[in-house]
C-alpha cells in the first residue's frame, strides 16, 4: 500500500509530461512565406492638381505646334522672293531702206524771155527754170519680231528710244541732185517738204516737223554741194502716229518722200561761163541746160533701241516659291489615323512689297492655292476670291475664314537662318478664305477611319502677275526689283464641332515583382471633373499584361474602363469602372476619341482639366512569396 | 533593435513564483507567494538552484500565428488561411509576458516568535502588448476604417532584491506575515505608442503617432543616424535614433518594496489566505528618453499630385515627400537624460481558499486567484488545484487555470525527504510543440528547485 502511495504521484508527473507533444504540422525550418493581402472596396482618396494642356501636350520647343499669344497654333513661316521684274528692251535693227533714185525734169516758165538777156543778177524774183522734185517714195518699215519685243508690252503709246549706246537715235535723210554741177554753183531748193516718219520726238537739224503727219517742212534752202543732209536726233516716238504692237511684234510701215519742193535756177546761180560781161547768153544756156537731172533721196536710220515706253503693260511675276510645310513634328496625340481636324480660323499671313507700284504705280495680284496631301492624295483650297490684290508698295494680308481677334505678331526665319520680326497687327488687309478651315482635314472627302493630318501642305503663289494696265515711261531692260515677302501659316488649334482626334497610346513597363503579385478584381474611380478645354473626350483604358496583350475578362472580352469628359464649367461626375481579374499587369492601352465643340474656342496652354474628389475604389489581392 | 537588446537580460534570467505549489505541502517557497506562510522546517537553498522559475504568458501564441496549409507550415498571412480562422484566435488586446525569477540564495528559519526568511533574488519581467487591430489590418487588408494601434507597448524590468520576511501566528486562526525588500535596479525600459492611429478615410488617409521610449540603463546612449529624405532638390536631413549603445553595466537604481500576507483558518477544513506582493518602487538614476516629441501627423490630404513630370508636385516628387512625412512618424529623437525617475513595481495580489477533504485529509483542494497589477501588462488567473501528500516525503498537485492568458494545466511534484528537497512543476504545461521543440502556446512555465531543509 505504501509503495502504491509513493508511486502514484510519479505516475501523475509522468502523465503530465506527456501533455507536451510534438506537433509535426509545425515545422519552423520550412515555413511557407507566401502572403496574401486582400483589399475589398478600399477607397483611396487622391488629390490631383489641375492638368493643364501645357502639361498634357508637352510641346517641344521645336515642334510645329507652338504657343503663340497664349494659344496653341500650328505655325510655319518663311520668306519668298520673286525673280527680278524686268521688261526687256528691244532694238529695231537692220533697217533696210531703199533709197529713191529718180530723174526729175526741167521746167521752163512761159514768161522766160526768149533770146534776151537779163543782166540784173540781183533782185530777180523769178527763176529761169526749175526742176520739180518728184514724189517718188521709198518705204520705211520699222519692225521687231516677237522675240525681241516682250509679251508684257501690251500696247504702246510712246516709246523712248536711243541708239543703244546711250545716245539719242539718229536719223538722216540725204537729198542728192546730180547733173547741174557744171551749170550752177549752188542749188536753191524751194518749198521743200519731206514726208518722213510721223510721231518722232526729237531734234531736227532743219525745218519744222509735224509729229502727227510726219511732214518736215523745210521751206527754201540753199545747198552748195548739190545735196541736202537732214539730221534728226530722236528721243522718243509717239505711237499715235500709227505704230502697231501686236502679238509681240512692233511694226511701222511708212513711206518717205519729198512731198513738195523744187530746185529753182536763178541767174545768180549760174556759172560765169554763161555770162558775157553782164549779159547772159540765154540761148546757150537754154541749149546746154540738162532737161533732166538725177535725184536721190537716202533715208538712214540707225538701230533704234527702245528704252522705255508708255502704254499698257502686263507682267507675270515669276519665281515666287514657298517651301512645302512638312507636318512631321506634330505631337503623337494629333498625328494618328482617324484624326480629322477642322480648324475654326486658320490664317495665312503674307507680307510683301510691290516694287513696280513704288516706281510706276502699277498694281499686282496673286492667287493662292493651298494643297494638303493626306496619304499622298492632294486636296486644294483657294481664297474665296482667288487671291490678293497688291496695290501698295508694302502689303500685308491675312487670309482666313474670318477676321481673327488679333493679328499675328512674331518672328519668321529668314533665308540665312536668322529671324526677322513680322507684325501684322496694323495695316493688314483681310482676305476671306473660307475653305482654309479644311486644310488639315482634307475637306469632307476622307472617311473618318482613314483620315489623319496631312503629311504635307503646299502653299503655292499661282498666277502672280501685274494685270494689264497703263504705264508711263516704264524703263525697259531695267531691274525694277523683286517681290520679297514673308509668309506665316498660323493655325490656332481651335477645333470645330465636327473635328475628331483619335489617339491610341500604350503605357507599359509597370510590371515588376510586386506589381505582378497584384490581382485587381475591380477598380472604380469616381471624381468630379471641370474643364475649360474646349474638347469632349471619350477614352477607354485597356489593361495589358506582360506580353502586351489586352487582359481578357470572364467572357473572353478585354477588360476595359471607359470615361467621358465633356467641356463644362460645372462640376460633372466622372466614373471609370474596370471590372475583371487583372493579373500580371504591365500597363494600359489608352484609346481616346476627342471631339471638338461648337464653341470653336482655341486650345490654350492654360486650359486645364480639374478632377476633384478623386476616389479610387479598389478590390483585389496582393499575393507574393517573401 | 534597441528593444531586442534591452529585453535580452529579462529573457535570459529565470524565476517566478510557482502558483501550482501555493497549496502544496512541503513546498519551501510558499512564503514568496504569501509572506504569512511559514515552513515547518528551517531550510537553506542550493545557491542559484533553490527556486528557479521561468514563465511565459500570453494570449497569443505560435499556433495563432502559424498554420498548416496543405501540409506545410505557413504564416497567418498565407492566402490559404482564412481571415475568420485567424481572427478567431486573436484578441483585441494581445499580451505577451515573460517573468523570470532566480533565487540566488534563500534561507528560512524559525525565530523571533515566528518564521523568518532571507532571500537574494534576481528578477526580470517583460511585457508586450500588441493591439489586435494591427493584425486585423494585416490579415483582412486595409479598409476604410480607423485602426487604433496605440496599445503597442513594451516594458521590461531587471533588478535584484534582498528580502527579509517574517511571519507569525497571531492566534490559532490567523497568521500574518510581511517581507521587506531592498531593490537594486539594473535596467528598466518602457516603450510606448501613446498614440498610434491610422485612419483610412474616404476623403483622406491620416496617421497619427506619438511614441516614447524611456530607458534606465547604466551607460546607455542612443545612436543617431542621418538620412536625406524628400524629393530631389528639396531634400531635408533627418536625424533619428537608429540604435543604442550600452557602455558598461551596473547598478542603476535603488528601491524598496514590501510583501504583506495573511492566512485565516476557518476550521479544520477551510483555510483562506491573501497576500499583496511587491508593493514598492525603484528609483532609477537615469532616464534616457527617445521620443517623437508629441504627436506627429501624416495626412494624404495635403499632398496634391500633378501629372506634369516637371511640376514641383509631380507624382514622383510628391511620393518622395509622402515618404519623408511617413518616415517622420516613427523617427525618434534623442532627448538625452531626463534625470532620475521612480517607478512603481508591478504588484501581485494572491487570494487563496483551501479545502481539506475530511474523508481523506491528505487530499486538499485549492482555489487561487493571482492578479498582476501593472497597468497595461496586468493579468489575472484563477487556479483550481487538487493537492495530495500521501507520504511525508512527497507531495504533489495538479491544477487547471483560466485567466487573461487562457486556460492551462499545471502540476507540481515536491520530493522532500528529510534534509533534502527537490521539486519540479509547471504552472502551464508546454502542450504542443513545433518540430523544433518550440511551444506553440505562449503560456509555459518551468519551475524547479533544490534545497536543504533542516
Amino acid at each position: 500500500m505504501q509503495k502504491k502511495k509513493f508511486i502514484s504521484p510519479l505516475l501523475v508527473a509522468a502523465v503530465m509530461s506527456l501533455f507536451s507533444c510534438v506537433n509535426n504540422d509545425y515545422d519552423l525550418s520550412d515555413i511557407d512565406s507566401t502572403i496574401g493581402v486582400n483589399v475589398k472596396d478600399l477607397t483611396v482618396p487622391i488629390n490631383l492638381s489641375e492638368v493643364t494642356l501645357d502639361a498634357m501636350l508637352d510641346i517641344d520647343e521645336g515642334s510645329q505646334i507652338q504657343k503663340v499669344n497664349g494659344e496653341y497654333a500650328v505655325v510655319e513661316s518663311g520668306t519668298f522672293h520673286s525673280e527680278q521684274i524686268n521688261i526687256p528692251s528691244f532694238t529695231i535693227t537692220n533697217l533696210g531702206i531703199d533709197p529713191i533714185e529718180d530723174k526729175i525734169g526741167i521746167n521752163v516758165p512761159a514768161a522766160l524771155p526768149s533770146g534776151s538777156g537779163m543782166k540784173n543778177r540781183a533782185g530777180e524774183t523769178n527763176p529761169l527754170f526749175f526742176y520739180t522734185i518728184s514724189n517718188a517714195q521709198t518705204n520705211i518699215r520699222l519692225h521687231e519680231d516677237a522675240k525681241g519685243v516682250s509679251d508684257f508690252i501690251v500696247s504702246i503709246k510712246e516709246i523712248g528710244v536711243s541708239d543703244g549706246k546711250g545716245q539719242k537715235a539718229e536719223m538722216k535723210v540725204t537729198l542728192g541732185f546730180s547733173g547741174l554741177e557744171n551749170f550752177v554753183k549752188e542749188l536753191e531748193i524751194e518749198n521743200l517738204k519731206l514726208q518722213f516718219l510721223p510721231g518722232l520726238i526729237g531734234t531736227f537739224s532743219m525745218g519744222e516737223y509735224d509729229k502727227k503727219t510726219g511732214v518736215l517742212n523745210i521751206g527754201n534752202i540753199q545747198t552748195a554741194g548739190h545735196q541736202l543732209e537732214l539730221g534728226i536726233q530722236v528721243s522718243s516716238i509717239d505711237s499715235d502716229a500709227g505704230y502697231e504692237l501686236k502679238d509681240g511684234s512692233f511694226n511701222l510701215n511708212k513711206t518717205c518722200y519729198v512731198s513738195d519742193g523744187r530746185i529753182a535756177i536763178y541767174e545768180r546761180n549760174l556759172n560765169e561761163g554763161y555770162w558775157d560781161g553782164s549779159s547772159l547768153n540765154f540761148a546757150k544756156l537754154l541749149k546746154d541746160f540738162p532737161q533732166e537731172i538725177s535725184y536721190s533721196c537716202r533715208p538712214e536710220i540707225s538701230d533704234i533701241c527702245v528704252t522705255d515706253f508708255t502704254g499698257r503693260v502686263k507682267y507675270d511675276i515669276d519665281g515666287i516659291s514657298i517651301n512645302p510645310v512638312e507636318l512631321n513634328d506634330i505631337p503623337d496625340v494629333l498625328s494618328q489615323t482617324g484624326t480629322k481636324i477642322r480648324l475654326d480660323n486658320p490664317q495665312i499671313y503674307l507680307q510683301l512689297n510691290n516694287p513696280i507700284y513704288a516706281k510706276y504705280g502699277l498694281t499686282a495680284e496673286a492667287n493662292l492655292k493651298i494643297t494638303s496631301y493626306i496619304g499622298g492624295v492632294p486636296f486644294s483650297f483657294s481664297p474665296d476670291n482667288g487671291g490678293v490684290d497688291i496695290k501698295k508698295t508694302d502689303n500685308k494680308f491675312c487670309l482666313s475664314p474670318k477676321k481673327p481677334e488679333t493679328f499675328y505678331k512674331g518672328d519668321v526665319e529668314d533665308d540665312n537662318g536668322g529671324t526677322v520680326s513680322v507684325d501684322f497687327t496694323e495695316g493688314t488687309d483681310m482676305v476671306s478664305f473660307t475653305k482654309l478651315s479644311d486644310v488639315l482635314c482634307g475637306g469632307k472627302d476622307i472617311e473618318p477611319d482613314n483620315s489623319k493630318l496631312p503629311e504635307k501642305i503646299e502653299i503655292d503663289v499661282v498666277d502672280s502677275k501685274m494685270a494689264e494696265q497703263d504705264v508711263k515711261n516704264l524703263k525697259l531692260g531695267e531691274n525694277i526689283g523683286s517681290v520679297n515677302g514673308t509668309w506665316v501659316f498660323y493655325a490656332p488649334l481651335s477645333l470645330t464641332g465636327d473635328s475628331r482626334i483619335k489617339y491610341t497610346d500604350t503605357i507599359d513597363g509597370w510590371n515588376d515583382e510586386d506589381v505582378d503579385a497584384i490581382v485587381i478584381s475591380k477598380l472604380v474611380i469616381n471624381a468630379e471633373v471641370t474643364t475649360d478645354i474646349p474638347l469632349n473626350l471619350d477614352f477607354t483604358a485597356y489593361p495589358i499584361d506582360k506580353d502586351g496583350k489586352k487582359i481578357l475578362g470572364a467572357e473572353g472580352k478585354p477588360v476595359s474602363g471607359t470615361a467621358n469628359v465633356q467641356h463644362t464649367s460645372d462640376k460633372a461626375p466622372l466614373t471609370i469602372e474596370i471590372v475583371g481579374e487583372i493579373k500580371h499587369l504591365d500597363g494600359i492601352i489608352l484609346d481616346a476619341h476627342v471631339k471638338g465643340t461648337d464653341e470653336n474656342l482655341s486650345l490654350k496652354p492654360v486650359q486645364a482639366i480639374k478632377l476633384d474628389n478623386v476616389k479610387a475604389k479598389v478590390s483585389g489581392t496582393y499575393e507574393k512569396e517573401l | 533593435m534597441a528593444f531586442a537588446v534591452l529585453a535580452l537580460p529579462s529573457v535570459a534570467a529565470f524565476a517566478q513564483n510557482t502558483n501550482s505549489a501555493y497549496f502544496t505541502d512541503g513546498y519551501l517557497f510558499r512564503h514568496e507567494m504569501n509572506p504569512a506562510f511559514g515552513n515547518e522546517k528551517n531550510y537553506i537553498s542550493v545557491p542559484a538552484l533553490g527556486n528557479v522559475n521561468f514563465a511565459m504568458r500570453g494570449n497569443i501564441g505560435l499556433s495563432d500565428i502559424l498554420y498548416n496549409v496543405n501540409g506545410k507550415t505557413a504564416t497567418f498571412m498565407h492566402p490559404g488561411v482564412s481571415a475568420g480562422e485567424f481572427l478567431g484566435n486573436i484578441n483585441d488586446k494581445n499580451k505577451l509576458g515573460a517573468d523570470v525569477k532566480l533565487e540566488i540564495l534563500s534561507a528560512g528559519f524559525k525565530g523571533f516568535g515566528g518564521y523568518n526568511t532571507i532571500g537574494v533574488n534576481v528578477r526580470s519581467n517583460l511585457g508586450v502588448t500588441l493591439p489586435g487591430s494591427i493584425l486585423r489590418l494585416a490579415k483582412e487588408g486595409p479598409a476604410n476604417s480607423t485602426y487604433d494601434i496605440s496599445d503597442f507597448n513594451v516594458h521590461s524590468d531587471v533588478y535584484a532584491e534582498l528580502s527579509f520576511g517574517h511571519s507569525r501566528q497571531i492566534n490559532d486562526k490567523l497568521r500574518v506575515g510581511a517581507a521587506l525588500k531592498v531593490l537594486l535596479g539594473d535596467a528598466n525600459i518602457d516603450a510606448e505608442f501613446e498614440t498610434a492611429r491610422l485612419t483610412l478615410g474616404e476623403d483622406a488617409w491620416t496617421a497619427v503617432t506619438n511614441a516614447k521610449v524611456q530607458a534606465s540603463v547604466k551607460g546607455l546612449t542612443y545612436e543617431m543616424s542621418e538620412k536625406e529624405r524628400g524629393p530631389e532638390g528639396d531634400k531635408t536631413i533627418h536625424k533619428y535614433v537608429d540604435d543604442v549603445d550600452v557602455d558598461g553595466t551596473g547598478l542603476n537604481g535603488f528601491g524598496l518594496a514590501v510583501d504583506l500576507g495573511a492566512e485565516y483558518k476557518l476550521n479544520n477544513d477551510w483555510r483562506f489566505s491573501a497576500a499583496l506582493l511587491d508593493l514598492g518602487f525603484i528609483s532609477w538614476s537615469n532616464n534616457m528618453v527617445a521620443s517623437t516629441n508629441g504627436e506627429r501627423t501624416f495626412t494624404t490630404d495635403i499632398h496634391t499630385f500633378n501629372v506634369d513630370d516637371d511640376a514641383d508636385n509631380s507624382f514622383s516628387r510628391e511620393i518622395d515627400r509622402m515618404g519623408e512625412k511617413l518616415a517622420s512618424l516613427y523617427e525618434l529623437q534623442d532627448n538625452g537624460d531626463a534625470g532620475g525617475r521612480s517607478k512603481m513595481l508591478g504588484a501581485t495580489l494572491n487570494l487563496g481558499a483551501e479545502y481539506t477533504l475530511p474523508a481523506y485529509r491528505k487530499l486538499t483542494f485549492g482555489l487561487m486567484n493571482s492578479t498582476r497589477i501593472q497597468s497595461k501588462y496586468s493579468w489575472t488567473e484563477f487556479r483550481l488545484s487538487a493537492n495530495v501528500a500521501p507520504v511525508k516525503m512527497l507531495s504533489a498537485g495538479v491544477n487547471v487555470a483560466a485567466g487573461t492568458y487562457g486556460c492551462s494545466l499545471g502540476w507540481i511534484l515536491n520530493f522532500h525527504p528529510t534534509g533534502f528537497n527537490l521539486y519540479l512543476g509547471m504552472d502551464h504545461t508546454l502542450g504542443s510543440l513545433a518540430k523544433q521543440g518550440v511551444p506553440l502556446s505562449s503560456n509555459a512555465s518551468v519551475n524547479f528547485g533544490m534545497n536543504f531543509p533542516f
